[in-house]
């Protein structure tokens, strides 16, 4: 049983490193708030399933509408700042939410709520059906980012992501897809919401405070922005990593911050992004069995 | 036929008057060329037409229509292309890819089109045929950003020719390239017009302007203080003083 709920929760931070990396890695824009969107999700579906009698199955895409809807609010307010501004609307963001949750009756405050148990087709889902639930969606995800990546939508966040200037010189409608990268971002953060409303049963606004804003970007940027693998495995080593060193646990968001702070400054595509050491190593030891002269590149001298 | 025509065309920056007044009608097919000292204002002309900067006064009319005051995606979309003296690759991206997303110019329209597959077989091998044209035909999988200067100013022109534009403006294409190099754009620049593109550009250098552009306005202190052919321009005194003028404050 432990073991499930561990893989649990490690399922839905994959899907909130992923949900992130759409925001902060295709599209590159700062965002340190993401929680607050996963707490938007767990939030309505709670209130939807306990409050209105929604069932979880259409509770689920709701919640995920729901922090879209403002996460789009937040995308156009992205809009109109810059880089650093925006990291700090951002988590401006975040504490404002959480405020929401901690003091407004209807969130039920600083009780917290209660969740009602979640059916699908009349069962009640057990924690091997969650975790299953976790899977499934762990899969869409991938499957719709791959998707993504080859897209148009992709190529027009990359040029975002690189030069905006050029970006609009190829008729790249920047604000449009910045406001819609923030949407699909946010409203998947939404979608892991629900399911860890409903498998914990019970919420309050600590759980998605800033602190938890910050595991999430670093699970990301840690396994390597920008790509599928990365996000996913970062979720998956710094989600283990503090059931395996218990006696760290306590120091669990010092460490995090750390990786952080320093993934940025040694290795900002993380542990497997692209051209990380790790990364650009393992493809070095699967391309030396096809060994040829194509991989031998680097920059080349300008013989213009 | 007049292409594009520019008329009384005005941008300020607080009190530095960068643009100031330019009028010119470009003929389709032709190359123009824009001189003038440093800090004369060309790349600011060139950035107000292409929509970065909404001008103060005037008006741009392409193709019959009004466009000033668009922003640059729907200048672009319009069939403006450009590059840019500071070059701006999508460094992280491959070679490719750069010139695929600028094929995709009518795909970013809407965002549901924008869901679909962009490598498809005829956008790939449009984008390496573009790429062959600017002699980057190995350079594929390079990201963009490990390339060398000479070779990105390629890659920009290549990425600018994937919107399939009716006018290209390139602000100082040749700056900083060897000689071979220069011959090699020039030679590609004049068989791009005999296929029809209209060509706008910045050149510092004389004698590569003198020897590719059809046409050319000389700006100074945001004015146009000449307009004419090559040669015509070459002995004109206002010309030679502004040139002179700049070059003994240099030194
Ligand atoms: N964004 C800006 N803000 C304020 N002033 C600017 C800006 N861009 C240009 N200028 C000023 O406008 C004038 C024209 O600059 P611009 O870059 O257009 O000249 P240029 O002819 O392209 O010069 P160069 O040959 O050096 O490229 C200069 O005095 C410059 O300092
Ligand atoms: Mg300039």
């Amino acid at each position: 049983m432990y073991e499930v709920v561990v893989a649990i929760n490690i399922g839905i931070f994959t899907i909130l490193a992923l949900s992130v990396n759409i925001i902060t890695g295709y599209i590159g824009q700062p965002t340190l708030g993401h929680a607050a969107f996963f707490g938007i999700g767990a939030y309505a579906s709670a209130i939807l399933t306990g409050k209105y009698g929604v069932p979880f199955l259409l509770s689920l895409p709701l919640s995920g509408l729901i922090a879209g809807f403002i996460g789009a609010l937040l995308g156009l307010a992205s809009l109109r700042v810059r880089d650093d501004f925006l990291a700090i609307t951002t988590i401006g963001t975040n504490f404002v939410v959480v405020a929401i949750f901690q003091y407004v009756p209807f969130f039920g405050a600083s009780f917290g709520l209660s969740v009602s148990p979640a059916f699908i087709f009349g069962m009640k889902i057990t924690y091997v059906g969650y975790l299953f639930l976790t899977i499934f969606l762990i899969t869409l995800t991938v499957l719709f980012l791959r998707k993504l990546e080859k897209s148009w939508f992709g190529l027009a966040m990359g040029g975002i992501r690189n030069n905006e200037g050029a970006a609009g010189s190829i008729g790249i409608d920047i604000k449009k897809f910045k406001v819609v990268a923030f949407i699909l971002g946010t409203a998947i953060a939404g979608i892991a919401g629900c399911i860890y409303a409903h498998y914990m049963t019970f919420i309050s606004s600590v759980d998605f405070a800033f602190a938890t804003s910050i595991t999430i970007l670093s699970m990301a940027m840690v396994g390597g922005s920008g790509t599928i693998r990365g996000p996913i495995m970062g979720a998956i080593v710094l989600g283990l990593a503090p059931e395996v060193f218990r006696f760290a646990m306590n120091y669990r968001m010092l460490i995090y911050g750390a990786l952080l702070i320093f993934t940025m400054r040694f290795q900002p595509e993380g542990l497997l992004g692209e051209r990380s050491l790790l990364w650009t190593n393992i493809n070095k030891l699967f391309k030396k069995t096809y060994s040829n002269k194509e991989t031998e590149s680097g920059i080349k001298n300008d013989n213009s | 036929m007049i292409i594009l025509k520019i008329e009384n065309l005005k941008k300020f920056f607080g009190g530095v008057k960068a643009v100031n007044g330019v009028s010119i009608g470009i003929e389709e097919g032709e190359i123009l060329g824009v001189i003038g000292p440093n800090g004369a204002g060309k790349t600011t002309f060139f950035n107000t037409i292409c929509g970065v900067y909404k001008p103060d006064e005037g008006k741009i009319i392409f193709q019959g229509k009004e466009i000033q005051g668009l922003t640059s995606f729907q200048i672009a979309r319009l069939g403006i292309a450009r590059t840019f003296q500071i070059v701006k690759p999508f460094a992280d991206m491959t070679v490719l890819d750069n010139v695929i997303s600028a094929i995709g110019i009518n795909r970013y329209k809407s965002i549901w089109g924008s869901f679909r597959n962009s490598r498809v077989i005829e956008t790939v091998s449009k984008a390496k045929r573009l790429l062959e044209t600017v002699e980057l035909g190995g350079y594929e999988k390079e990201k963009a950003g490990a390339l060398s200067l000479g070779y990105i100013k390629r890659l920009e022109i290549a990425r600018a020719l994937g919107i399939n534009p009716k006018i290209i403006m390139l602000d100082e294409p040749c700056a900083g390239l060897s000689h071979d190099a220069i011959k090699d754009f020039i030679q590609l620049f004049k068989k791009l017009t005999i296929e029809g593109l209209t060509i706008m550009m910045v050149e510092h250098n004389m004698p590569t302007a003198m020897a590719l552009c059809d046409r050319m306005i000389v700006l100074d202190y945001g004015e146009k203080i000449a307009e004419g052919k090559p040669k015509e321009i070459q002995g004109n005194e206002k010309v030679i003083e502004a040139y002179l003028g700049k070059e003994e404050e240099d030194a």
